[in-house]
């Protein structure tokens, strides 16, 4: 019984862990914070909005302060989240210049393969991707075994 | 025989227009970020979405002119009409604040559509807040999210983690009535993961409902650039 209890404890206990309270003040934030977060950048964007003309280094000479402004580009109204390619570089290139290196090494040519794994696993296992990252790796098996057939041969 | 052809054709046009009244979406966005360490940043520019062709794009104009195409699983990316890069995307043009406003599903923010389950409702403080929880194979990596309504309009978003710990706020203000049609032009969000904490508002102006001109936007021809 003692077992029982203790299993119900912990049970009700662990629920309430993971359970919130549903209250209006969860839908609250300071709104005085948020707008003095945003001080320099409204001013920066009136200055954008009054200089519709001016090219972003000229607008730099007018407000040094636009130079500290990130360029990160993922930021955009609707909210879209990325899924991407390996570092942002092209899947063919990514998978080429691993199996290049990793053949020519010889005992490296597994990178090639794994290369391809990563733009498999990257893409969410997107066929276009995966294809172009094969190409690749295939390319540059040939090229970096082929380079190092001609250095043991004629060097 | 025409007769009926005719009467027939008139009948079937007319049950599409009632059936979206509210098409294409165009409007200025302003969208600035801070993150907590003091990162910055500021876009400026406009955008443009036609329900039917299913594609959200982005004319940025501030600080880099340039483009982005939101198809249903990639972004384009194109400067000076060329395409420069494109990445997967996760998350469908179906589920952005314009397809589910044009569709008149904004007030549940398209959670249902997205497998999402109702569970509590709740009144508080004149909000309608629902809780609802994600689809049964997803619960041990989604966590439940709630969805308040303020006079029957979409008020804000709270989502959680698996733990049940707030990880983002989201806001949708001052509501814009267009014929009919009803867009908040601030939405503010607020995210809280781990230590990192940001802010981000985004304020949308000069909004254009079935807008007839800027067809080329609307149905962006990427493939040709």
């Amino acid at each position: 019984m003692k077992k029982l209890l203790l299993i119900v404890f912990t049970f009700f206990i662990v629920q309430n862990i993971f359970s919130i309270e549903i209250n209006a003040d969860l839908f609250s934030f300071d709104e005085e914070k948020f707008e003095k977060e945003f001080e320099n950048l409204n001013k920066l964007e009136q200055i954008v909005i009054l200089n519709p003309e001016f090219s972003f280094n000229e607008l730099v000479d007018i407000n040094p302060d636009f130079l500290n402004l990130s360029f990160e580009k993922k930021y955009f109204p609707q909210e879209i989240n990325y899924t991407a390619e390996p570092g942002n570089i092209s899947s063919f290139w990514w998978s080429f210049s691993f199996s290049l290196v990793g053949s020519y090494t010889l005992y490296g040519a597994v990178a090639g393969p794994i290369s391809v794994g990563v733009v498999y696993l990257s893409s969410k296992k997107d066929r276009i991707e995966t294809k172009k990252a094969v190409w690749g790796c295939l390319t540059g098996t040939i090229l970096g075994f082929g380079l190092k057939y001609a250095v043991l041969t004629f060097m | 025989m025409r007769k009926i052809s005719l009467i027939f054709l008139i009948l079937l046009f007319a049950n599409n227009i009632s059936a979206q009244e509210f098409y294409r979406f165009s409007a200025e966005y302003s969208v600035k970020y801070k993150e907590k360490n003091g990162t910055e940043m500021l876009k400026l520019g406009k955008v443009f979405y036609d329900f039917k062709q299913k594609q959200i794009v982005i004319k940025n104009g501030f600080p880099v002119k340039e483009i982005f195409v939101y198809t249903d699983t990639t972004v384009y990316q194109l400067r000076n009409d060329r395409v420069v890069n494109k990445e997967k995307i996760i998350a469908p043009v179906e589920f952005s604040i314009f397809h589910l406003a044009l569709n008149e599903q904004l007030r549940n923010y398209g959670l249902d559509k997205a497998g999402y389950i109702l569970d509590t409702v709740k009144r508080d403080k004149g909000l309608i807040i629902a809780l609802w929880k994600p689809p049964v194979n997803f619960q041990n990596i989604f966590g439940n999210v709630l969805v308040s309504t303020k006079e029957k309009q979409l008020f804000g978003i709270v989502f959680l983690n698996t733990k049940g710990d707030i990880v983002s706020k989201h806001f949708f203000r001052n509501y814009q009535q267009i014929n009919g049609f009803s867009f908040p032009t601030e939405v503010v969000r607020m995210n809280y993961i781990d230590d990192f904490e940001s802010y981000e508002t985004t304020t949308y102006k000069k909004i254009i409902i079935n807008d007839t001109e800027n067809n080329e936007y609307y149905n962006y021809d990427f493939h040709k650039k």
